[in-house]
């Protein structure tokens, strides 16, 4: 006993008990001030903008958290909470939570408004913004035609030049470095022809062979007449040769002249697609609502597109693996935590239920989300959203259905279904052309619309929007074009048009269609007014063309003029030939022994 | 730090028994090898607490393992990550995976299991090298200290003062 107390020291369990109190005591006074704060630092970081909490309450018995007045600013609008929910109350799985797992049964979200005003900027330095890692690399905002607008007014021809490759820039560069070549050639070919020397050695050895056979020995004769044969012989060869090469460069010379010729053909061709593309097509006229709204399109896929890419790191967690077990978040100095196969597996962070309630001007829209965490490959199942909304202000029902689906990371789906009906609609603009201002003054829209993400990157989407009873509304504006003031008196009597939006492509480069009964109706009454539109662009870019390709043309006329003058000396050369071998010695057998000298 | 050190002495030149110190020390080498805030920790506070070992010995263990577990931390990492990734253990692993106390204990950190395995590893040797360190200590230098030259510095400086200050303290309580 007395060698017991020697080494246990009672006042210590009380020492331990005060340090304990003492601990969790300070824990519990400063832990609101921390969940704040937290929820902030980290909340900024994700949103790339300013988070605030009014206040945090933690209650111990049953454990769970409530929030109060979370708002989130819009990163691309500091003066605006893309956010703002009026309370977030949760209870949290405490033994769960003894094992670093945040698992919440159900999260109830009150008050939720979105794009509240903001009293102070919620901008983030760009220190801060650099750090926020939500994956969003080159960005790029893609109108949904290359033309949108421009279609609709007579396009700028030196600004449509300046951004288009040409067929015929092309060609001339093409003609340019297969004259230049063929003139290298054709220098080299010359300098292997008989040569003036050549000839002029030729003209020697006849001279030789007529003062020989003149001194009238038979010996000489004989040897005379074999040195005419040989002599024929050598300049027949070399005229034949020297034919040759004029053949070959009359083929090269008309291969180069009808490519030259094709110069003209080629800007003809330019002129006629560039004047398709940068008008409106007289047959089908299907860009005209592309023309419309197709930059109010433009906007709002950019925009969903930048807010998915902010969410979607919250969706999936990288992994790593080593032996078949998974590591996660390797940290200096803090070590790896390696996961192992558990008999019910649970991810570290779980909501199965988040209730919310999303106050708008037409009144409360009532969702839930199941399933929210990062680790849906562990959890086995989606994410799976709902929204519905009746008897609103204004709008007869909203209905949205999603799912985000993780759970193969390498073979992911995310798709939502929505689907509006009777949005009642006053002055709503939907075209902000302000040389065709088109207000639907009163009517009622119902929107459809289906969208999917395969793997990150596959992007579909086919939206069809419905505008009934309607009454629209557009204004003859003074500078606006021949087509744009047609489009607006016929538009002036339609009472409901359809508009389909599809998507199709990558994340960063999509291609977007917009087709519209729009484009029929119209159609018949700016049909003449296209077709006189695009002729004249035709003509102005056949002439824009022809001018700016004016010097090289001529450049390359002036090379073919150059490249004839070889012609001139192959022609010579064969000339000289030619007139040796005529005034040469005749040995013809049949005709008898006939020198010229000796008649 | 000038009364730490001053402590420490004391408690080595006191009667404090060596085994109470170099029990304090490997103590302290657990705690300062592995993250501050682990399960086992707890207990082993509750065991310097109750259990009559010096404190002063455990604080400044606690602070010198601590400051080497900085170095030590990627071998630690190595041999966390190693032992919870062989296969013939992955049964124990799993095993205790699905235990929540287990689970507190956060095992499954390579930081957690190369230090807590280490520092068990060490703890019986560096306990008898202490314990025998002290003795011998007591027994032969101890005596030839206090006759150097600089142990005569000590003595005159402020630290000695504070030295000699605790030690009276001890005495008078």
């Amino acid at each position: 006993m007395k060698n017991l107390r020697h080494w246990i020291r009672l006042k210590g369990l009380a020492a331990f008990v005060v340090l304990l109190i003492v601990f969790f005591g300070l824990w519990y006074v400063f832990v609101d001030s921390f969940i704040k704060y937290s929820i902030e630092k980290l909340g900024t970081r994700a949103v790339g903008a300013k988070v605030d909490l009014d206040r945090a309450n933690l209650a111990l018995f049953p454990l769970g958290i409530s929030l109060y007045g979370l708002k989130a600013t819009n990163p691309d609008k500091p003066m605006e909470n893309a956010v703002d929910i009026g309370k977030i109350s949760f209870s949290v799985d405490t033994p769960n939570l003894f094992i670093h797992r945040l698992i919440i049964d159900t999260m109830e979200l009150e008050n939720v408004r979105l794009a509240t005003p903001r009293k102070t900027s919620g901008a983030i330095s760009r220190h801060k913004k650099a750090q926020r890692a939500t994956g969003i690399k080159g960005k790029k905002v893609i109108t949904p035609g290359p033309t949108a607008m421009g279609l609709l007014r007579p396009p700028d021809v030196k600004q449509i030049l300046e951004n288009e490759n040409l067929e015929t820039t092309r060609l001339i560069k093409s003609i340019k470095s297969d004259l230049a070549e063929e003139k290298r050639l054709w220098q080299q070919k010359v300098k292997s022809l008989p040569s003036k020397k050549k000839i002029e050695e030729y003209r020697k050895r006849i001279k030789k062979i007529q003062l020989s056979m003149k001194k009238g020995d038979i010996n000489n004769i004989l040897q005379g007449l074999q040195d005419v044969q040989s002599l024929k012989k050598d300049i027949n060869h070399d005229i034949s040769t020297t034919r040759k090469t004029l053949r070959d460069f009359d083929m090269d010379y008309s291969r180069l002249k009808s490519r030259t010729m094709e110069l003209n053909r080629a800007v003809s061709r330019d002129a006629l697609r560039l004047s398709k593309k940068y008008s409106l097509s007289p047959k089908g006229l299907t860009h005209i609502t592309q023309a419309l709204v197709g930059p109010e399109v433009s906007t709002w896929v950019a925009r969903s597109i930048k807010w998915y890419k902010r969410i979607s790191p919250l969706l999936v967690r990288s992994k790593k693996y080593a032996n078949g077990t998974e590591l996660v978040k390797p940290t200096r100095m803090r070590g790896i935590d390696v996961h192992f196969r558990e008999k019910n597996p649970l991810p570290d962070f779980l909501i199965k239920k988040a209730a919310l309630s999303i106050n708008t001007k037409a009144g409360a829209i009532k969702g839930k989300i199941q399933d929210i965490t990062p680790d849906q490959d562990i959890l086995g199942r989606p994410l799976v959203f709902s929204f519905k909304g009746s008897q609103l202000k204004g709008i007869d029902y909203v209905n949205i259905n999603g799912e985000l689906n993780h759970v193969s990371p390498t073979n992911s789906v995310d798709s939502i279904k929505f689907s509006i009906k009777g949005y009642r609609v006053s002055e709503m603009s939907i075209s902000h052309n302000k040389n065709l201002p088109i207000v639907v003054k009163r009517g009622l829209i119902d929107l459809n619309g289906n969208l999917s993400l395969k793997n990150g990157k596959c992007l579909e989407a086919d939206v069809i929007s419905k505008l009934r009873s309607a009454r629209i509304e557009t204004t003859r504006v003074r500078h606006a074009s021949l087509l744009e003031s047609t489009i607006s008196s016929a538009l002036s009597g339609i009472q409901g048009f359809w508009i389909k939006i599809t998507l199709k492509g990558t994340l960063d480069d999509y291609k977007a269609s917009i087709t519209s009964n729009l484009d029929s109706v119209l159609a018949s009454s700016i049909r003449n007014v296209v077709a006189k539109q695009t002729a004249l662009l035709k003509r102005r870019l056949y002439s824009a063309i022809l001018n700016s390709t004016l010097a090289q043309t001529q450049e390359i006329n002036g090379g073919l003029k150059d490249l004839l003058g070889t012609r001139a000396i192959i022609t010579q050369r064969m000339g000289e030939l030619a007139s040796i071998l005529s005034n040469m010695p005749q040995s013809d057998s049949n005709k008898g022994i006939g020198f010229p000298f000796l008649r | 730090m000038l009364r730490l050190i001053a402590r420490l002495l004391k408690v080595l030149n006191s009667e404090s028994e060596p085994a109470q110190i170099s029990l304090a020390v490997c103590l302290s080498m657990i705690v300062g090898f592995t993250p501050t805030y682990s399960l086992h920790n707890i207990f082993i506070l509750l065991a310097v607490l109750v259990l009559r070992v010096n404190l002063s010995a455990f604080i400044l263990g606690y602070v010198l393992f601590s400051a080497l577990a900085y170095i030590l931390d990627p071998i630690f990492n190595l041999i966390g990550l190693k032992l919870l990734t062989s296969t013939p253990l992955r049964g124990l692993w799993e095993w205790m995976y699905s235990s929540t106390i287990l689970r507190v204990e956060r095992f499954n950190n390579t930081i957690v299991m190369g230090g807590l395995v280490v520092s068990l590893l060490l703890f019986l040797p560096l306990y008898k090298v202490i314990n025998m360190g002290i003795l011998k200590y007591r027994k032969y230098a101890l005596e030839w200290i206090q006759k150097t030259r600089l142990a005569k510095i000590i003595k005159a400086s402020k630290f000695f003062h504070v030295y000699r200050s605790i030690s009276r303290l001890r005495t008078n309580q």
